[in-house]
């Protein structure tokens, strides 16, 4: 709360500072949609690297202690073949569960292939066990081998097959996002030195008169970063409130598929996401700053 | 107050005046004539501290311009009054607020000094044009709002650059006849003019100086016309 008190008093306190500076002008809404169409850009950039990063890590959770046992049995030996198999599993270190996946969850599976009132009870299908493993996991070698002794139909899935290529991709998503996320801030820091140089050769004449008058660079510099910081501060909160609606009005991944539960934004990201104008505004206390200490060197 | 001592300025190598001095004492008057090119606003300038010489010394109220900072620079121009032919202001501000910049800015607008503003217009004439725009003002009236503006602050000195460039002879005699009450209230005034006829008008009201740089280059004591 102090640091928005300090930051609003930065802004606004004195207006002598504001008013000194015009805030008219083509560079008034250059500044301002500079500083949104940035913003927006980089809230969008951030949002998707902060979802890739959380999916690389949710699809990776989500497969790293797991594994499978597939199996075909007549139905009169089914139930027996199971029993083999969960006996197998119960007494191998590194199980902390496991389950047969039952004709329901087997629907539900192949709901998006099959529909939704398949008979699949018709068709002969292969038993699946799904293994939760513990932190220290399975011995795949010593597992399998003990179930081609006891069950020979029985297949191991570790799949790792299907996690490292998945954890792989997301990860480089994930990273894509960041560098698309770093690239767009340097991009606004080119864009508001840009807008803020623009603005301050159409406001020389502001520059000579306040010097004329007796006007300390202190002063002027100050008028010159509330006003322009204030603009782009405006321009970037317009920004990042388009971005925050279009993220929030873009169904969430769970609701379609149902296979990427808990991949949203969450607190921390909304913190992230919501610092993007403050982020902004920084820059253009910089930026402005050193581009109206330049201006008046070069003024006569 | 205000030393001159062996000044000399160029352009990109070319010599704009070299080796010029000049000694102004207080409650002083001043014309510094000559033809266009010649230098008048570059010596304003160098007055004014907006140029540094490259050669030589300015020393204003005591302090040498060349090794003043842009903070005791800007401390500095609080005790001038500087008018430009070109008088600049701020298009989005009002006459009134235009003028009272300079205290707004030194934090010195209290209710009594807005008074003091209103009265200073009056004096000027612009009291009617207080709400006005400066781009709605005649040539004129821009140079009498100048000229409030660079006194607001009860100035030492006034350094005027061409006040009268860009007015007619009535308008002339009216900023003149100003500059003149000036200087009878004990300020010093420094107009640069090519205008011969407002410098024999002057000198009809008041004891003026005329200079021309090509004099100063020489000697330290100005020529009378």
């Amino acid at each position: 709360m102090r640091f928005f008190l300090k930051f609003w008093k930065i802004l606004f306190d004195s207006p002598e500072h504001l008013q000194v500076v015009p805030n008219t002008g083509f560079t008034k809404w250059l500044t301002t949609f500079t500083a949104g169409a940035m913003s927006f850009l980089a809230v969008v950039g951030l949002a998707f690297s902060l979802i890739c990063s959380d999916l690389a890590y949710e699809w990776g959770e989500s497969l790293k202690n797991s594994s499978s046992i597939r199996f075909s049995a007549p139905a009169d030996l089914l139930e027996k073949q199971t029993n083999i198999a969960l006996a197998i599993l119960d007494q191998t270190r590194g199980v902390e569960s496991a389950r047969l996946v039952g004709i329901g969850d087997k629907k539900k599976l192949l709901e998006p292939w099959l529909g939704v009132d398949f008979p699949l009870e018709a068709i002969a299908m292969p038993a699946l066990i799904e293994i939760e493993e513990t932190e220290l996991g399975v011995n795949y070698e010593g597992l399998r081998l003990r179930l081609s002794a006891e069950l020979p139909s029985a297949i191991l899935h570790n799949h790792s097959q299907w996690r490292r290529p998945i954890e792989v991709v997301a990860t480089l998503v994930s990273q894509l996002g960041i560098f698309t996320v770093i690239l767009i801030t340097l991009s606004s820091f080119a864009m508001v030195t840009m807008a803020a140089n623009a603005a301050l050769s159409a406001n020389v004449k502001v520059l000579r008169v306040l010097r004329l008058v007796g006007a300390f660079d202190t002063f002027i510099v100050t008028a010159f970063v509330r006003r322009f910081t204030l603009r782009v501060f405006l321009g970037s909160l317009l920004g990042t409130l388009c971005a925050g609606l279009v993220l929030f009005f873009i169904p969430t991944f769970s609701e379609n598929l149902g296979i990427l539960d808990d991949v949203n934004l969450d607190l921390t990201d909304k913190i992230y996401i919501a610092s993007v104008p403050f982020l902004f505004a920084i820059i253009s206390i910089f930026v402005t700053r050193n581009a109206v200490r330049s201006s008046l060197k070069r003024l006569v | 107050m205000l030393e001159i001592s062996k000044v000399s300025y160029s352009y990109g190598g070319n010599a704009v005046f070299s080796d010029v001095s000049l000694s102004v004492a207080p409650g002083s008057f001043y014309f510094l004539t000559g033809p266009s090119g010649s230098g008048k606003t570059t010596f304003i300038n160098l007055c004014a501290g907006s140029l540094i010489p490259e050669i030589g010394n300015i020393s204003i109220f005591g302090e040498e311009t060349k090794s003043m900072t842009n903070y005791e620079l800007s401390k500095m121009r609080r005790r001038l009054g500087i008018v430009h032919q070109d008088c600049e202001f701020l298009d989005h501000l009002s006459i009134e607020e235009n003028i009272i910049l300079p205290l707004s800015i030194a934090g010195l607008d209290s209710i009594k000094e807005r008074a003091n503003v209103l009265e200073l217009m009056k004096w000027v004439g612009l009291y009617s044009k207080s709400k006005v725009k400066p781009q709605e003002l005649s040539g004129g009236e821009r140079q009498r709002a100048a000229l409030a503006r660079a006194v607001i602050m009860s100035p030492d000195i006034i350094l005027a650059d061409e006040p009268t460039g860009n007015v007619d002879w009535e308008m002339s005699q009216r900023l003149l006849q100003l500059l003149v009450e000036l200087n009878k209230m004990g300020k010093t005034i420094f107009i640069s003019t090519h205008d011969l006829s407002l410098v024999r008008l002057a000198k009809s009201h008041v004891k003026a100086r005329t200079l021309r740089i090509s004099d100063l280059q020489l000697s330290q004591a100005g020529a009378d016309l």
